[in-house]
């Protein structure tokens, strides 16, 4: 099916689904980028279809859905695991002390600090390019361990220990071995292990000084 | 193919290759110890090793030995910091030395033993 080099990977799945074959299932919403939902698999590569031009894929693309997800039908995965693995972290602020008159300040410095990981869309790109999230359905993923990442970089959370105890366990941190697959694929373009790299010097460094970091 | 790759990157088969680096040399130290047990007879591993069989077989645990420490190398200065986006220059600062030390060794190995 021809389509102009201009028009995204959506399009033609839009097309496929209006001219040829109304069947077919696959996710969209906002089509810019924003909400993750159109994230598929092209010749081997996660990646959304809402940001993927024609002219950057070959002649001739195979299209599946993420791999490490249930398969629900054509393009559409079961995406429910995922999110409770989210769940799992504490992926929102957590903060008992009493509220101020306005809302809670941050410097500039740790503004940035969690400028990357909240744009984050978690379109899942990242954890289901992980071999080890494929293999180990138990593995919390790079996904959650990146929201758990930008929680504990939250100057204003107070719940930092208890995220990287969460994080620390049998099917966290140390499942990740460094492969980049999740950098490599992430549609942003979120350094995913570097923050996890992170979260494991934190978590070392808490284990050696008593539980008394973060 | 324009501006996305596409297949397995070259992360991934880093990774691959560790653990097969890894499983080999385990099974490696299974034999090693089987050999220095006396099971096999001193003078016949003098016999094995000294031979065209033993330095081939020198030069191959050298290559499994160099691309696992290098990789594992390169892998530990990720952990310790090193940032995500030297990745591609750490990666092929790893193979190129992996590939120096293992030419110059597998010189030393073919040329000077035996």
């Amino acid at each position: 099916m021809p389509m102009p080099p201009e028009a995204r990977l959506l399009d033609a799945l839009e097309t496929i689904k209006a001219d040829h074959d109304s069947s077919l299932a696959f996710r969209r919403s906002c089509g810019h980028g924003v909400c993750g939902s159109c994230a598929v698999r092209v010749n081997g590569r996660n990646m959304l279809a809402c940001r993927t031009l024609m002219k950057d894929l070959p002649h001739e693309i195979r299209i599946e859905p993420l791999r490490g997800f249930p398969v629900m039908r054509d393009l559409v995965v079961d995406m429910d695991g995922f999110f409770v693995k989210h769940d799992a972290v504490l992926p929102y602020l957590v903060n008992d002390e009493p509220l101020p008159e306005r809302e809670r300040l941050q410097s500039q410095a740790e503004q940035e600090r969690i400028l990357e990981p909240i744009i984050c869309i978690m379109c899942g790109c990242c954890s289901s390019s992980c071999p080890i999230y494929g293999a180990d359905g138990e593995y919390l993923g790079p996904s959650a361990l990146l929201k758990a990442a930008r929680f504990i970089s939250d100057s204003r959370d107070r719940a930092g220990g208890r995220r990287l105890d969460k994080v620390s366990g049998p099917d966290g941190l140390w499942r990740c071995h460094g492969i980049f697959e999740c950098v490599e694929s992430c549609p942003k373009g979120i350094d995913i292990t570097g923050r996890i790299s992170g979260l494991k010097r934190l978590a070392v460094k808490k284990a050696f000084s008593g539980g008394k970091s973060t | 193919m324009t501006g996305i790759r596409a297949g397995i990157s070259g992360y991934l088969a880093a990774w691959a290759l560790h653990r097969i680096t890894g499983i080999a040399l385990t099974l490696y130290l299974f034999g090693h110890m089987y050999m220095r047990s006396g099971a096999y007879g001193s003078s016949a591993i003098g016999e094995t090793m000294s031979g065209s069989v033993g330095k081939f077989a020198d030069i191959f645990l050298l290559g499994i030995v160099t691309a696992h420490a290098l990789n594992g190398l390169r892998v530990v200065m990720h952990d310790l910091g090193a940032p995500t986006r030297f990745r591609k220059p750490l990666m092929v600062g790893a193979a190129m030395a992996g590939f120096v030390l293992f030419a110059l060794g597998a010189r030393s190995i073919w040329w000077c033993c035996g």
